[in-house]
């Protein structure tokens, strides 16, 4: 049962603000987040000398009735 | 939910009511792979968002469960669930490996702006809520 406002790191529970070290990540690359029932972020860390996406903006709120 | 769906299905989408008892059906014979849920997540999704957020959710959670997916032991396809949320500007974040080694998870989840300030509420976006729909039915709650 997830809990409601829970916060879950790669599918376990945390329930203190520990620091981020090699086991924070799946497979030496991502963290999966998931904050209560209706919410989910994926990290992706990447090496230092890589540069981060760009995101360009979907308005998806155009496609709501 | 599981004694309402067939009345959700019949009330929230436009499905014809033969394919609705042939869902139900499925359903109560494997009520496991919660095949109700499902269809009613994503005629939902599809009719108030459109089929490829659909699309994008059923690819999200496959990526996120594939296990799950198969019935097998549990475990994540990390390429995977990257192609899968790569280019999704609320879901998925960079961070270089020197900025996230030895950070605080809740200095971590400020500085992405995953929450507005740590010890408060959250409020999730639309767009989160939207994705849930289907990826949660596969957390099983």
């Amino acid at each position: 049962m997830i809990e409601k406002g829970g916060l879950y790191i790669n599918g376990a529970q945390e329930k203190e603000d520990k620091k981020t070290d090699e086991n924070s990540l799946l497979e030496d690359r991502i963290m999966i987040i998931r904050l209560g029932k209706s919410s989910f972020r994926i990290i992706e860390v990447i090496p230092d000398d890589e540069e981060a996406i760009q995101h360009d903006r979907v308005d998806i709120e155009a496609k709501s009735i | 939910m599981d004694e309402h769906a067939g009345q959700y299905l019949r009330i929230f989408t436009l499905l014809a009511l033969p394919k609705i008892d042939e869902i139900l059906a499925e359903h109560t014979a494997k009520p496991e792979q919660r095949l109700a849920q499902r269809v009613l997540a994503e005629e939902l999704v599809s009719l108030i968002h459109g089929p490829e957020v659909v699309e994008r959710c059923i690819f999200q959670t496959a990526a996120l469960y594939p296990a799950k997916s198969a019935g097998q032991a549990a475990g994540y396809n990390v390429s995977s669930v990257v192609k899968a949320f790569r280019g999704d500007e609320v879901m998925f974040k960079q961070i270089s490996r020197t900025a996230f080694f030895g950070r605080s998870i809740s200095r971590l989840l400020k500085e992405l702006e995953i929450v507005p300030s740590y010890g408060t509420s959250y409020i999730p976006t639309r767009r989160e809520i939207i994705c849930s729909v289907c990826v949660t039915d596969f957390w099983g709650d």
